[in-house]
């Protein structure tokens, strides 16, 4: 086979595919409209899949919560922990403390009250990604946040240190105050119960909870006079849960489990994500289509082209190279047009309606490389298959006749 | 020097019902090196297959074209593809020039020289046929008709062939232009070229040192040269 010279083997098929023609503008603008939809849609399917496996591999299918009550009057101190431990169904066993405290906001000047809840390694809330990735466990002296709270948009505190009052009444008027840094936000509509309630460390949480009894000095006295406010108790697999369960409630324990709950918000997200699925096939198949259709007319419309390029010396298989790489560096140019343009939309989403997101169930919505490289392969593929098959006839056809019918 | 030699050629075109239309029956012809043969004939006449034999765009159903002394009828394609592009060189009436390309561009596209060489040589070439240097970046679209067949021309040239073949080479352009490519394609037969040209353009039938006209399948002398 001829080895072609630069300049046709190169320079003539990047020519072909950079200078617009208004046909090459529909190709181009419908398959970068689509591709960017369609990795809008995965990403948004993605986020919406990995927050619903979250939830359904996490250990709150397998844990049992213990709740200090007032009818079972056994308090869940250090030596009730003890005991537990020792049943041969129980993993681990998290205490659990939780108080009332306000807060003391100066934009907007109210003050806003919420529970104050040591964090649960079990079951960790959907956090803002874009805030901070890893914030579990939590040091003394943080917080994290509800996006809101009575209303109140929590996010201008991002970063700062704010006091808290160390009572239950809230506000900004309270007695002495604890000084905590806001290092997150979390999605409270995902939270299963306590949806006001700050997430801080175990101990930060029991010094707002001894506080509501004034005759305790110490956060110990605390607990071994009143004890925790809950024991979250993780059973060694999911279908031990049902005998826990018994076990605790023969004990005098007043116990729920979290099953229900997870199973129903998960099962959301997997409708949700299901549902995105399905349109992003949609689109991948309307892009495939659009593509062929688009490239095809492109490609026909050249016969006369292909015809002289063949009568001026090129082979039938040397043009064929020509418009196959004309094709890949248009699919090429294109793909990455939509990857750029669908990531600067995704994070401009992220950043400007993490609201809506939020609401969608999601904890954040960020570029996935994976719905990205799907979609990306699309778009190369629908315009290089498109191509191809159009051009397949201009190829056969002889040069004579296609010179003669124009 | 004989350049093209066409030995008892004819040609038929099969219609989709099977049915077989003879175009050229048994035909001969010769084109030497400083030649230039005009071809006429009514349309449909069958001239522009007999120039598509002489380009190798086509095969003979029986007999043979010979260039350069070399047997072309049992050439693969690409064979008959790397002769064509090594020895000949075709200008169109319609020019089929590639819109989405510079002038400069459509010339160079044919060479099969490396690519520095190549826009020099198109640029020479178009320099060559009085155009204007602001034109060699413009595009078909932007350039007069007589501006795109010396363009068309220009890249016809571009390998160095020894034979050129225009198909109604002046059949779109005005009389100052037809005059203009007509002093080209003379100054090519000066320079040792073949040149075939089928028209339907007196003035250039005039200016052959051959006519041929094809009439009734075959190509037989215009009166003026018997």
């Amino acid at each position: 086979m001829t080895v072609m010279s630069n300049v046709s083997f190169y320079y003539y098929p990047l020519v072909n595919a950079v200078r617009f023609s208004s046909r090459r503008k529909f190709l181009y603008g419908s398959s970068f409209l689509l591709g960017t939809i369609a990795m809008l849609l995965l990403t948004i399917a993605s986020s919406a899949g990995s927050a619903s496996d979250k939830l359904l591999s996490s250990a709150a299918l397998r844990s049992v919560d213990v709740q200090a009550s007032a009818t079972s009057r056994i308090p869940l101190n250090e030596a009730l922990i003890r005991t537990l431990s020792n049943n041969p169904m129980i993993d681990r066993i998290y205490p659990v403390a939780v108080g009332g405290a306000g807060i003391k906001v100066r934009q907007p000047a109210v003050g806003v009250s919420l529970m104050v809840a040591s964090d649960l390694p079990i079951q960790e809330p959907p956090i803002i990604s874009s805030i901070k990735q890893s914030l579990f466990p939590l040091t003394n002296h943080e917080i994290v946040l509800p996006i809101s709270v009575n209303g109140v948009s929590m996010e201008p505190l991002l970063g700062s240190v704010v006091g808290f009052a160390l009572d239950s009444s809230g506000g900004p008027e309270g007695p002495p105050l604890v000084e905590l840094k806001v290092v997150g936000f979390y999605n409270s509509s995902w939270q299963l119960d306590g949806h006001e309630a700050g997430i801080v460390s175990l101990p930060t949480a029991l010094i707002f909870a001894s506080t509501s009894d004034p005759g305790v000095t110490s956060t110990a006295a605390y607990i071994a006079k009143d004890g925790y406010s809950s024991l979250v108790v993780e059973a060694k697999n999911e279908g031990q849960v049902p005998g826990l369960l018994s076990q605790l409630s023969a004990r005098g324990l007043y116990v729920t489990d979290y099953q229900e709950q997870v199973s129903g918000t998960a099962a959301v997200a997997k409708v949700a994500k299901s549902l995105a699925g399905i349109a992003v096939i949609g689109m991948a198949l309307v892009l495939f289509g659009a593509s062929l259709s688009a490239s095809g007319t492109l490609l026909s419309s050249r016969r006369v082209e292909v015809a002289t390029l063949r009568a001026i010396g090129f082979t039938r298989l040397q043009v064929l190279y020509q418009l196959l790489l004309e094709l890949i560096f248009g699919g090429l140019g294109v793909a990455l047009a939509s990857s750029a343009a669908a990531i600067a939309v995704v994070l401009m989403m992220s950043n400007f309606f993490h609201g809506l997101i939020l609401r969608l169930g999601l904890s954040s919505v960020n570029p996935d490389p994976r719905s990205v490289s799907i979609v990306f392969a699309i778009e190369v593929f629908a315009i290089v298959i498109g191509g191809v098959l159009a051009i397949i006839r201009p190829l056969r056809l002889q040069p004579s006749i296609a010179l003669r019918d124009w | 020097m004989t350049l093209i030699e066409v030995h008892e050629a004819s040609f038929s075109y099969t219609g989709s019902q099977g049915r077989s239309d003879l175009i050229l029956d048994t035909v001969n012809f010769e084109l030497h090196a400083c030649e230039f043969v005009a071809i006429i004939g009514e349309s449909g006449s069958g001239k522009s297959t007999f120039l598509d034999l002489l380009g190798l765009l086509s095969c003979p159903d029986s007999g043979d074209v010979t260039i350069f002394s070399q047997a072309t009828k049992n050439l693969g394609e690409a064979d008959r593809a790397r002769l064509r592009r090594r020895s000949i060189g075709f200008v169109f009436q319609s020019f089929n020039l590639i819109n989405q390309f510079s002038a400069i561009e459509n010339v160079a596209v044919g060479s099969w020289d490396s690519r520095g060489n190549a826009n020099e040589k198109a640029r020479n070439l178009l320099r060559r046929f009085d155009l204007d240097e602001a034109l060699f970046e413009k595009r078909p679209m932007q350039m007069s008709v007589g501006q795109r067949q010396r363009v068309a021309i220009a890249r016809a040239l571009i390998n160095d062939p020894k034979i050129i073949l225009c198909d109604e080479p002046t059949g779109n352009l005005d009389a100052t232009n037809t005059s203009l490519v007509l002093e080209i394609l003379h100054k090519l037969k000066m320079e040792e070229k073949g040149i075939v040209a089928v028209t339907h353009d007196n003035e250039i039938a005039l200016a052959a040192d051959r006519t041929l006209r094809l009439i009734d399948h075959k190509l037989r002398p215009l009166e003026r040269d018997k």
